[in-house]
Order: C-alpha cells, then structure tokens, then sequence
C-alpha cells in the first residue's frame, strides 16, 4: 500500500506519486528432451517519485517498507537534478479495463502442469524435438499520487507456447506463444498446433520464388514488422527537442490502407489497464488513421517537453524513469476476405513469421531472414521455400501494400491482419 | 548471512538442492540533453533455490529477503515433486568447497561521494552539447557492488563481491534535414581512473556523429575488408562463441566438434578467468570455477562451453559458464570471447592493399537463421594502402564460417574491448560480456546496405 509512503513525501515534498506492484508467477517448461522443470517467483517493487522546488527526484525499491529511507533518496535526487516540473493527474473517474481473469489467478502448479501436457500431446506427432512451456502471473497494480488518485487492479497473465528444435536441413526453428489476461481454452491450443502444421505440413522446395513477387504477410509477421514504425510514433524518441509528430517518417506518408490504434481498454489484453503507471486514465488513442499520423503516445515528462498532455502511456521500473510505451496496438482490419486476398496473390509467397526486427527507425535499412515463406497457388500453399531474405525499409515496404485482410488476430499485445504487398523482392539466404 | 542461507538448504527435502544469493547495491544517474533527468540508488535482493525432485523435476523458487528463504526451498522441494515427464540430467559432481572473494575499499565504488560522479557527468553533458549541430544528449551512468552467494548439497559454500562501474553515452547531430548518432561505453571493474579517462576521450563523440552525417554512402559490392579489433571481437562473439554453447537451450545445439568454421591460422577461444573484465567471475551460477577454453585451434571448432549438466552428457568437465536468469534454469553464456593474436600491425595489413574497407566500430549484429547481419557504426574507404574518406552504410553480411574463412590475417596488436556489452540469450536476457580480437583483413566479403 502506497498511502504511508506518500504520506511521508508529502509531508517534505511539493508532490508525490508512486507505482507498486506485485505479481507471484509459476513457469513451467517440459523440454523436448522429455525434462520438466518449473519455477515460482514472488516479489514486489515500488517507484517514488518526488517534486520539490522545480525539480523532480526518484526512489526505486525491490524490498517495500523503508519508506522513510525511499523519500530521502528521492528528495536527494530532487536535490541534484535539472529543472523540471511535472503536473500530475487530478482525480478522475476511471473506465473498465478487464485486467485479470478468475481461472488464471487461482491456477496452480497443477493446472499449469496440466495445460503444458495437453499442449505437448497435442504436438506428439512432431516427435521429440518439440517443448512446451505455461507461464502464469497473477499481482495486483496501485498507482497513486498526492493529489487524491489512487487506482489498484488486479492483473493476471498467461503464457503458453512452443519451441522447434531447429531442422538440420535448413536451421529453422520454430517459436509461437499466445498470451493474455485469460486461462487458454481448447480453441488457443488448437490455434497454436494449426500455426505449427501451417509451417509443417506443406513440403519443401528446391527452387527459389521470381525475383519479384506479390506477398502476403500474415499477422504475426505484421507485427513483427511494423515495430521499426512505433518510434515514429512516440513523443520525442527521435528528436527530443520538439519533433512534430510524424517527423520520424523523414516527410513519407503512409497508404490510406494504414489504420493504427492503441487500445488500453482492449479486453484482456497483455496491455489493458484503466490507468498508466503515472494515474493518467486509459484511453483509446488514434496514432495513424488512413495513413495519416493523429497521434504520439507520451508520458508525463516527455509530454511537457513536447508542451503536450500525457496519453496515458506511461510505464515504470523501480530503477528508471518513466518512459512511453504502447499498451495494445491494433491495426484495423481492411476490406479484403482472407481468401480473396490470398487468391489475389496469384503465383506468389505467404510469410507466415518474421524475425523481430532491428532498426532505428521506419526508413533504416531492415534485412530480415525467414524461413516460413510459402509458395502460394490460387491461394492455398504449396510448399515451403528454403530460406528467404527480405531486404527493405518498413516505409519502402508499406509503400507497396495493396490490400488488408478483413479478419485480424491477436499476437500477444498487437491485433493484425494479413497484407498484401506488390513487387516484393525476395532473395534467397 | 551464511548461517540463514545453511538452514533453508539443510531444511529442504529434494535429493538435489543449490541456493544462489544475490544483493546489488547500485547508482544510477542519467543525464538528457545536459540536465540530470534521473537519479537512483538502491538495494536489491534476489534469492533463488532450486531443488531436483524424486520425482526428476528440476524446481525452483525465488525469494527477496533471506528470511524467506526456508519457505522459497520448501516451495521449491514441493513443486519437485510434479511428476513431468523423462528424469532430468543430473548436474556433473562438484568438489565441495569454500571460498570468498570479497572486494577491497579502494575499488568498493559504494565509496564515491555523490559530487564526484555529479560533477563528471555534469561537465561531459555540457561538453557534449556544446556543438550546435547537436540535438539530443544522453548520458547513463551506474556503479554497483554485486554480492553473490552461492550453497550446493554437495558442501559447496561460496561468495563474491564484484563491483563495477559503468557509463554510456549517445549524442544525436542534425545538419540539412539529416540524423546522425554516435554512441560509446565503458565498463570498469572499480578504477574510477577509467571513468574519468574515457569521459575525456568522450568529448569527441559528437565529431564522431558529424564524420558520419558528411560520410558518403558506401558503394555495394564485394571488397576486401579490415575489421577493427572492436568490430572483429563481435565477429569472434557471434560466429564462434555463439557457435560452442553447449548447455544453452536444448533446441539450439552447437555445431559438432571437428567442424572447421575458419582459416587454419585462427585460434579463438572463451577466457571466464581474464581479470578484471565483465564476464569474469569467482564461480558461475552452479558453483564451477571458471576456466579458460580454446573453443577454436587452426579454425577447427575444439571445445564447447558447458554447464554441469550438458558437462556430464559430454563426459567433459563443466567450464564454469553457467548463468541462470531469476529463477529459470542455468544455461551456458559466454564471458569473454576472443580471437587469439597474429602478427604485424595495421600498416601490415593495409600494405598493398590498392583499395578496400576499414569497418571501425559495430552497431548491431543480429544471428538469424544461419546468416549474420553485422552494421557498422564507423567505416573508411582504404586507397593505396592508407585509410581514406568516411563512408556510412556498410553492412557486413553473411553465414560466420563464410566470413570466417574469408580471413587471410590477424595482426598482433589483440586488445579486450571494454565497452559495456552485453550479450541477449535465446530468452532476450542480456549477460555482461566483454570480447576481444587483434585487427582482421578479409579478403573478399560483401558489403553494402544491410
């Protein structure tokens, strides 16, 4: 509980807040060599932060309690620090966020045990190179500040997920997880073991694709693409100093088929949450609509450098300030059935997974390596390529994008379609 | 300390049980665009017991405060006891042991008054900023005193204090509309003196930034290479460290010994006994003292790096690189990687070369699927034997034993890269390592935009 520690910065403080958190995790592996192991976590920590004459002061700790001792460190670091004067959130009514689930919070080692072998037999026919792992985390949130806010939630979240042994022909390994606020059903199992036959099932080929070729993307590619974008699209990650906007797309626009949202309100999303770890209530925030940029998120802090309101995105460690980041990011959903728009691919390649992509920005040069590229015949594939190399820029990428799905699917924190893209080069690795 | 941590693992059932103690005192202070934006100091604990079962499961559990840790090794012993499926491997046996590697004053960097550590960063964020081409400043700084403790059923006691000091720095220059960046880092065992050094040689960081704003795009195609020994060091790091980790995920095992990945005058090996650098420690996580492994002689790969358990598969003795993140599993990490010295200086290897390219620093290097993505931070153009005009862009690219054996020299001027490295493992956990390596020519790579 916050209220003493803040009541203690108040007291020598101008203002105060603080975020604490809690979680109990259980991780639960079987490795494909049929070994099991798993491991229970329990912890806690709490950031205080404090402002006083102007400037602002921090107190991190992974052991609550020494309050006294916190506000001290902070008040030093006020002491020490540039100028800077943050305005903190009023007290507001918050929205609902579904944040946790019942079943998840109450599953113990047993039933985590138990999801991980229905998985693993599930996946038996691949052998004994597949493992198999169940994470679980159940804690509790409270922000707080001394103007009156005080938000706590419960949080749940649950992981469950696959490994390949990478195949001695062509290296390919094979990871997919699926996480959320709920315990996994039969249909989140299912969806996984199809992602796994997808990849499996269709034979290899020889040959390599033509030099350029239509490409469909699916949505776990999407995501894995599209993160160079999101730095573009975070107050100040470029040019602290007052960028505006959209700046980071160095004067490029977008297609009109770019529609990107992010959604804290998402229902049981690893990101939901009704409010950020600075007490700013959550809120649906529109960052690119029909390509065009609407929004960056923001913290406080790089809010008032920006001379900007904070969005609500404010996310906290115990040793760090605060920063900006996403919640959940959705791209919307186009126009194109699923089917239509694989068929429009014509004689062409399906990328089911991208590796997650370093760049340091959406024009910086990306090659990424892949070796789930299909070929696509009157939309349905045929077999898998050897591995295939995209080299690109996420803006040049886009550029070429031609059609979006009207179905999309959760990965993780991100909800995507699948794309289409004209006159993709593709190399072989 | 010891007493408390000997009850909790005498009072555990399990037919196997480990705890591993850790607390950090640290400092961390950031500077953005010359004004201190952050300041922490703090006291973490975070104790971890693991237990092997009856049941054959390997079980762990974490605590905070050493007073939970009885209740962390019954956890621990309980969750053990879920039968999961084949029996584990066992860790190798271990001769019981005691031992403490404590930290002496003078590098005890919990010693350092707020003002000096202040006064420092404050005077190299304002030199920093102080070209008007420069637009964004950010200055990290850490220094911590880790103590670890570690206890195995097998009567090994064991404890070191490691401290480090740590600082990092990026300057952003903006000219005609473009961005440039430059960045640098330093990781110091203690030695305030390093610090103070390398803040000074820092100062030139945004003339860094600037040669490569004014660098000209390199031209793509196939050109022979001098890799510096910073550049060449994380070459040695993910071709060939990367390539002998035994006990590091079960679905990513390492190329078989006999396997030849390099030119027959390349030796390169692991050193986790090399003092006073990142990746070198009293013991590892499992409680094996760390040793030194020649993984590569005549660029034949000769020797994995193990923890105990992938150790006793081998039939090898575990070579003390096992580290385990939280209360996961240990598996096996670098410490600090190298290419062994060859002969001659850079001016060697530069003679006769009518054209080519130096890469001077490296900025990313991704391993995916087989193939290596190196981008370089700095490059020159190399006419007649000399180095020429900067150039930006350059991206080496390709699978490791292709670029391995693309190496037709090794000079003899081998330096330890001390900037704060660290290394991601197969769970996204970043390791502190350090890497070395003397300057390397490659005779005919591809180069251009990654």
């Amino acid at each position: 509980m916050t209220a003493p520690l803040l009541d203690l910065a108040s007291r020598r403080a101008r203002s105060a807040d603080a975020v604490l958190k809690s979680d109990e995790t259980i991780s639960l592996t079987l490795e494909a060599s049929g070994a099991g192991h798993v491991t229970r976590y329990a912890g806690s920590w709490c950031q205080l932060r404090v402002q006083l004459e102007g400037r602002v002061g921090f107190a991190g700790s992974t052991t609550p309690g020494s309050w006294a001792a916190m506000v001290d460190v902070a008040l030093e670091g006020a002491a020490r620090s540039g100028p800077g004067e943050l305005r903190l959130p009023e007290p507001t009514p918050c929205p609902i966020a579904m944040t946790s689930h019942p079943a998840a919070a109450v599953a113990g080692p047993a039933e985590i045990r138990q999801l991980a072998l229905i998985l693993a037999e599930r996946l038996a026919r691949y052998g004994d190179s597949v493992s198999t792992w169940v994470e679980r985390s159940t804690g509790t949130v409270e922000v707080a500040n001394s103007l009156g806010v005080l938000v706590r939630y419960d949080a749940t979240l649950v992981g469950l997920g696959l490994q390949l042994a990478p195949s001695p022909e062509d290296g390919a390994g094979l990871q997919v997880s699926h996480v959320g606020v709920a315990w996994p059903g039969t249909s989140e199992i299912e969806q996984l073991c199809a992602e796994v036959d997808r990849r499996l099932v269709p034979p290899a080929l020889n040959g390599v694709p033509p030099a350029r070729s239509r490409v469909c993307l699916a949505p776990r590619a999407v995501a894995a693409l599209l993160r160079p974008l999101l730095g573009a699209l975070t107050a100040g990650a470029l040019d602290p100093r007052g960028a505006p906007p959209g700046s980071g797309l160095g004067g490029r626009g977008l297609p009109d088929l770019v529609t990107l949202r992010d959604d804290p309100l998402a229902d049981r999303r690893p990101g939901t949450r009704p409010v950020d770890d600075e007490g700013v209530a959550s809120r649906t925030l529109p960052l690119i609509e029909a390509g065009q940029i609407r929004g960056v998120i923001a913290d406080l802090a790089s809010g008032a450098r920006h001379g900007v309101p904070s969005t609500g995105h404010a996310r906290r460690l115990p040793h760090a300030p605060p920063r900006p980041a996403f919640s959940n990011l959705i791209f919307d959903a186009g126009a194109t059935p699923v089917a239509a728009l694989r068929t429009q691919v014509g004689d062409g390649i399906l990328v089911l997974d991208l590796p997650e992509v370093v760049a340091s920005g959406p024009d910086a040069p990306i090659t990424l390596v892949t070796p789930w590229a299909f070929r696509l015949a009157d939309g349905e594939a045929v077999g898998r390529y050897p591995p295939m190399v995209l080299r690109t820029t996420v803006l040049d990428m886009l550029e070429r994008l031609v059609a979006v799905s009207d179905e999309a699917f959760w990965i993780g924190s991100w909800r995507c379609p699948s794309l289409l893209f004209d006159e993709v080069e593709l190399f072989s690795a | 300390m010891r007493s408390i941590l000997e009850a909790a693992l005498t009072a555990s059932a399990g037919d196997y049980k480990t705890i591993r103690f850790q607390r950090a005192w640290r400092t961390q202070i950031s500077f953005l665009d010359g004004a201190r934006e952050f300041a922490c100091q703090s006291e973490d604990a975070e104790g971890v017991v693991r237990c092997l079962g009856r049941a054959g499961t390997w079980a762990s559990a974490a605590f905070r405060a050493p007073s939970e840790a009885r209740q962390a090794a019954r956890q621990a012993a309980e969750l053990s006891l879920l039968r999961l499926g084949r029996p584990p491997v066992e860790p190798a046996p271990l001769a019981p042991r005691e031992a403490s590697f404590g930290c002496d004053r003078a590098h005890d960097p919990r010693g350092l008054g707020p003002t000096a550590t202040h006064s420092l960063l404050q005077a190299l964020g304002a030199r920093l900023s102080a070209d008007p081409r420069v637009i964004h400043t950010r200055i990290h700084y850490e220094h911590r005193l880790d103590e670890t403790w570690l206890l195995t059923s097998d009567g090994v006691v064991l404890r070191e204090e490691r401290p480090e000091i740590s600082i990092a720095a990026l300057v952003v220059v903006s000219a005609n509309g473009s961005l440039a960046r430059a960045a640098d880092s330093i990781a110091s065992p203690g030695e305030w003196q390093d610090i103070e050094h390398w803040a000074s040689e820092t100062g030139r960081l945004p003339e860094r930034a600037v040669a490569r704003l004014h660098a000209a795009p390199l031209r793509p195609g196939r050109y022979p290479v001098i890799l510096a020994p910073c550049f060449a060091a994380v070459l040695a790091h993910r071709a060939i460290g990367h390539s002998c980790l035994a006990g590091s995920s079960p679905e990513d095992p390492p190329l078989a010994l006999g396997t030849r990945i390099g030119p027959e005058h390349l030796d390169a090996g692991d050193d986790g006994t090399a003092p006073g650098l990142r990746g070198t420690h009293a013991f590892d996580h499992e409680g094996t003292e760390p040793r030194h492994t020649v993984l590569l002689r005549h660029g034949v790969i000769v020797a994995h790096l193990h923890t105990r358990a992938s150790a006793l598969v081998a039939e090898v003795p575990p070579t003390g690189n096992a580290r385990a993140e939280g209360a996961g599993p240990p598996g096996a990490r670098l410490a600090n990687t190298y290419i062994a010295n060859g002969q001659g200086s850079l001016e060697d290897l530069l003679r006769g070369m009518a054209s080519g390219v130096y890469l001077s620093g490296p900025e990313s290097a991704v391993h995916a699927h087989g193939r290596l993505v190196m981008r370089a931070a700095g490059a020159r153009m190399i006419r007649g034997g000399e180095l020429a005009e900067p150039l930006k862009g350059a991206a080496l690219a390709g699978d490791p034993a292709g670029l391995l054996g693309q190496v037709d020299a090794a000079a003899g001027d081998f330096q330890w890269d001390r900037s704060a490295s660290r290394c991601e493992g197969p769970t996204g956990w970043l390791v502190p390592v350090t890497t070395g390596a003397p300057h390397l020519r490659l005779v005919d790579v591809p180069l251009g935009r990654p």
